[in-house]
């Protein structure tokens, strides 16, 4: 990372930081939303993106820290602060669980985004018939005014530091992670299985590692929604719909680039909700036609995400060819 | 990297700094966000004052939700051809839609749009107690008053709540009624009920008020057999239905949406339950198309209503109503007819569209035949420290060749309760 | 748990019947799937789309559902091929992930498509013979979903004659059981491919027709008959017919039980743990044969 990207990040944070005094709530809820799918994104991108394994599935994940701390705080009182911890640790313990047997039984590819899939819809039927936890009404989460200390604030300022703070550690921790052994296990494992086995790589350690890693942060990522939207429901927070769109943008924005995700989040996620508020009520679903048509052509032209054609692009204009060791190692 | 370490603390005090300030109260008047989002409505005139319908316009209440629209629509444009707001110096009152899609995220982020972008002064709605429980705390935090015309589950008054108010009846109350009336059944028609089932659709409706009949059903000494719930997008409700057949009951209490109603009959008709009363909690029971799809398996069907044209002067709003719109209106419309009155009364009141007077007028609402056109069969409309209207009426209606007709209580029946074909 | 011999009856009669659409449904997927390894996850909407143009045909139109598989046949048929040919074809050698996420990324455009053009109102349409039923001892059994039943196994029929005794038909089975020797033995396998994602589309348009007479329809209708399909492809085999047929009942009736005796929709629960266990530990299906 060189001092001019230093400079630039330097810069971006600032203004970032500076922004809830001059900016207003919708905007500020814009970037909230945005935030939120790049740390999600970000999240996923370690198992999906790093790891190589296609988890279609991690709304089990998003649902489990969402369902765990708001559960903790209607029926105890326990502040978000802590009870994420909690949903983190149980969707840590889930995500060890689907990982082992998932992969200890050599699912790969297409099959283990289907088991993923499967798992995130049977979370809804599930939730959906167990009453103490809202069943298919969902959780309120009772809201007690401002109280920065339950998580909940009067305004889009406080929930905007939270999900900024989130995200610039979920991005600098992923990238810490990467230039660590797991890092390069996990792009070994990626990119040919037998190959790093061969090597000798603990591929079902590295792969049970990258779930669970990933499944921690992202039940995080579930609290803070929880305490945003005020409501969770079995579909809000499990389910194919989640899953994918936490995906989407990991995929657009660059599939096992360190930003991928979050440019993927900055590019699309203002478009779709200015098309939701703007057609909103007459054009319900709009945003997700959206998701689904730049999938589908990011898919035919440009599979490498955003950043992936950045990056090619890059390279060919300083005539050097990317190599996999090197881009490794590049921030952007 | 040890730049962004020195920065960093410091942009972490000035953010913690920064949350400490809570953004200014909304008030009508719009603070602009930076151009790069859309532009708000330029500040509305002093002649228009913009309120919110929150509606399922879209999706499987998508016909319930239209029956809301009508009867505020009706209301709103009575009010204005009447001459306005005459508190407000004659401004005319504005809809601005927002279609829920009967989902309780939706509604959520409808009632942030409403509030921070079109700017409404109150919101009417929002027919589902699944999405009107979030969206009136939605409301709640953003400070915007909310009136519910029409979603029944008890809590949404019980949360001490201050910008949330409802007009319409409580889920408990009507399953209060659902018992009394069975009892009655005994000296109507010489039908003793003892064993009652539950069939009900699993969101907060269908929940609260099963829990409001369990608990009078026990009161009474009536047995609950079994409880069957089902999610209100069910495709066949044949297995549900016969699950209740089974346990042999007196009678059924139901609580439903419009299309699981519809299948629920269709069942009920096919397992030849027609001997068995089924009595119904308003929901997608008194809407029209009920009777119409299904013809004359509908007839005998009971159920609550909140609104019925026989009742003593209800009768002219359901000619106004049937003129404009070709069908009868229900309580669904009646009372969203009715609380889009009680707000421009507020608004009246208050003298300017300000959220927080507008909220503190509705808290004094004192409305009664003088004060406008009431068309519930009650004296005076007013709220409780909760916010709950504890005057609305419910009636027992029976499909009786194609029509909804009161059978209960005695003093709004017009006709005889018949049981069994 | 209140078991009764009636509901339990119902429950198998519901479940045969159901079962037989389901079949229907996953001989398309598992078609697909034998023959081009592609998982078309937008399988389920195809499905809504072709009850679309049903339910248009039989309200705006006047037809009989079942006359409407003049039509919907070959539109789905035609619809099939045109997506698969624009966006499928090109990536047919990339990775699978790639495949699937296109695929994902179809279905999101096609159901909310829909959702803008036609809103969320769920559509039902009324024949005369839609609330007709008769007794089977103690079940009921609705005529619409008999006629389904029907009609399913006649399609599967004529699909399995289709692939025996037909030049075509062969194509595409010597295509799916070794690409490779096809090619070499002159058949044109992009045309093939071409063909099987068509007829699979077909077999969608055929479950429409039959479907909407007792089904409602609305853009999210293919998301679970979407996933049944899958689970029963998977179940079954991939790319094995008897495996299809074999698989729908089972699903049918697992679903069909499962709502008699469990509350709510617990039952679907026990659909998805079948799958991923017979993903975990019989990945092949019961039928086994499809390579992995």
């Amino acid at each position: 990372m060189n001092k001019y990207t230093i400079l630039f990040l330097a810069i971006v944070l600032v203004i970032l930081f500076l922004l809830p005094l001059v900016a207003g709530e919708y905007l500020l809820h814009m970037i909230v939303l945005v935030l939120l799918y790049a740390y999600l994104a970000t999240a996923w991108n370690i198992l999906g993106g790093y790891a190589g394994q296609h988890s279609l599935g991690h709304g089990v994940f998003l649902g489990i820290g969402a369902y765990v701390s708001t559960f903790l705080f209607i029926q105890w009182g326990i502040t978000p602060w802590l009870g994420m911890w909690a949903g983190g640790a149980v969707s840590a313990l889930v995500g060890w669980f689907i990982g082992y047997v998932c992969f200890r039984y050599g699912l790969k590819g297409p099959y283990f985004a289907l088991v993923t899939i499967a798992l995130a819809e049977a979370f809804v039927y599930l939730t959906s018939n167990v009453d103490v936890i809202g069943g298919a009404k969902g959780l309120e989460v009772t809201w007690l005014g401002h109280r920065p200390d339950m998580m909940e604030f009067d305004g889009k300022a406080g929930y905007y530091y939270i999900i900024l703070v989130m995200t610039i550690l979920g991005v600098i921790v992923t990238r810490w992670l990467y230039q660590r052994r797991s890092g390069y296990q996990w792009i070994a494992v990626r990119e040919n299985e037998d190959a790093a086995e061969a090597l000798g790589v603990d591929t079902l350690r590295a792969k049970i590692e990258a779930t669970v890693l990933s499944a921690l942060m992202t039940a995080i990522g579930g609290t803070f929604y929880a305490q945003y939207f005020t409501y969770i429901g079995p579909r809000s927070v499990f389910g194919e719909g989640p899953s994918i769109q936490i995906l989407l943008f990991a995929i657009i924005g660059g599939l096992g680039t360190l930003w991928g995700p979050v440019v993927g989040a900055i590019v699309l996620v203002p478009i779709a909700e200015l098309a939701r508020a703007k057609l909103g009520g007459s054009f319900g679903g709009a945003h997700l036609l959206l998701y689904g048509t730049v999938m589908v052509l990011v898919m035919l032209f440009m599979p490498k995400g955003i950043v992936g054609l950045a990056q090619n692009v890059y390279a060919r204009l300083t005539r050097r060819r990317p190599d996999s060791a090197q881009s490794a190692k590049e921030v952007v | 990297m040890k730049k962004l370490f020195t920065i960093l603390p410091l942009l972490v005090i000035v953010a913690l700094l920064a949350t400490q300030c809570t953004p200014p109260a909304p008030a009508a008047a719009p603070t602009q966000p930076p151009a790069a989002a859309t532009k708000p409505p330029a500040a509305p005139a002093a002649t228009t004052v913009r309120i919110g319908g929150l509606w399922p316009l879209t999706g499987d209440l998508a016909k319930l939700g239209e029956e809301t629209k009508q009867g505020m629509e009706l209301a709103v444009d009575e009010i204005n051809a009447a001459g306005g707001l005459k508190g407000l110096g004659g401004a005319k009152i504005e809809i601005v839609w927002a279609d829920t899609q009967g989902k309780p995220d939706t509604g959520i982020s409808e009632v942030e749009r409403l509030a921070q972008q079109e700017k409404v002064v109150a919101i009417i709605g929002a027919y589902q107690s699944g999405v009107t429980t979030p969206a009136t705390q939605a409301a709640e935090r953003l400070k915007v008053p909310f009136v519910v015309a029409m979603a029944v589950s008890d809590k949404i008054t019980e949360r001490g709540f201050k910008y949330t108010f409802r007009t319409c009846p409580k889920a408990s109350w009507y399953a209060k009624d659902q018992v009394t009336f069975a009892k009655d059944l005994k000296d109507l028609v010489g039908l003793t009920i003892k064993k009652v089932a539950l069939l009900h659709e699993d969101t907060d409706f269908g929940e609260s008020t099963a829990a409001g009949q369990k608990k009078y059903l026990a009161e009474a000494g009536m047995e609950v057999t079994i409880e069957v719930k089902y999610p209100a997008s069910a495709a066949d409700l044949t297995t549900e239905v016969s699950k209740v057949k089974a346990t042999n009951p007196d009678a059924v209490m139901t609580v439903t949406y419009l299309n699981d109603a519809i299948l629920i009959a269709q069942a009920r008709e096919a397992l030849k339950m027609t001997n068995i009363p089924f009595i119904d909690a308003a929901g997608g029971t008194v809407d029209p198309e009920f009777i119409k799809r299904l013809g004359p398996i509908a007839e005998g069907w009971l159920t609550m209503i909140e609104y019925t044209k026989y009742a003593v002067g209800a009768k002219d709003l359901n000619d106004r109503f049937l003129k404009r719109y070709k069908v009868d209106i229900t309580g669904n419309g009646a009372y969203a007819y009715q609380t889009a009155w009680i707000l421009a009364d507020a608004l009246n009141r208050a003298g300017k569209a300000d959220r927080d007077a507008v909220r503190d007028a509705l808290a004094k609402t004192n409305y009664t035949k003088d004060t406008g056109t009431l068309v519930l069969p009650t004296d005076k409309i007013y709220f409780d420290e909760q916010g709950q209207n504890p005057n609305a009426p419910l009636f027992v209606v029976q499909v009786q060749k194609g029509e909804l007709i009161p059978v209960w209580p005695g003093k709004y029946a017009a006709v005889k309760v018949q049981i069994g074909k | 748990m209140f078991f009764s011999l009636d509901l339990l009856a119902q429950a198998l009669v519901t479940g045969i019947l159901i079962g037989g659409v389901f079949a229907l449904l996953s001989v398309g997927l598992t078609l697909i799937w034998g023959v081009m390894r592609i998982i078309n996850f937008a399988h389920g909407e195809f499905l809504m789309v072709g009850m679309y143009i049903v339910y248009f045909l039989v309200t705006k139109g006047g037809w009989d559902p079942y006359v409407t598989l003049l039509v919907s046949v070959p539109a789905l048929f035609v619809v099939g091929a045109a997506i698969f040919r624009l966006t499928i074809q090109p990536i047919l050698a990339h990775p699978s992930m790639n495949q699937i996420m296109l695929t994902l990324g179809l279905s999101l455009i096609l159901q909310n498509l829909a959702l803008v053009v036609f809103r969320a109102d769920p559509l039902i349409v009324q024949t005369a013979y839609s609330r007709v039923t008769f007794n089977l001892g103690p079940a009921v059994v609705r005529v619409p979903q008999l006629i389904a039943f029907g009609g399913s196994g006649l399609a599967a029929m004529l699909l399995y004659w289709f692939l025996q005794k037909t030049d075509a038909g062969r194509a595409i089975r010597a295509a799916s059981q070794n690409r490779e020797a096809a090619v070499l033995m002159g058949v044109d396998v992009q045309r093939t491919y071409l063909l099987a994602f068509g007829i699979g589309s077909a077999c969608l348009g055929v479950a429409a027709s039959l479907m909407v007479p007792f089904y409602y329809t609305s853009p999210t209708v293919g998301l679970w008959f979407g996933q049944v399909a899958f689970i029963v492809v998977i179940l079954g085999g991939m790319g094995n017919f008897m495996g299809a047929l074999v698989g729908g009942q089972i699903i049918g009736l697992t679903e069909a039980f499962g709502a008699a005796i469990l509350p709510g929709t617990l039952s679907r629960v026990f659909t998805f743990a079948i799958f991923i266990l017979v993903l975990l530990f019989r990945p092949q299906g019961l039928f086994g044969g499809g390579k992995k």
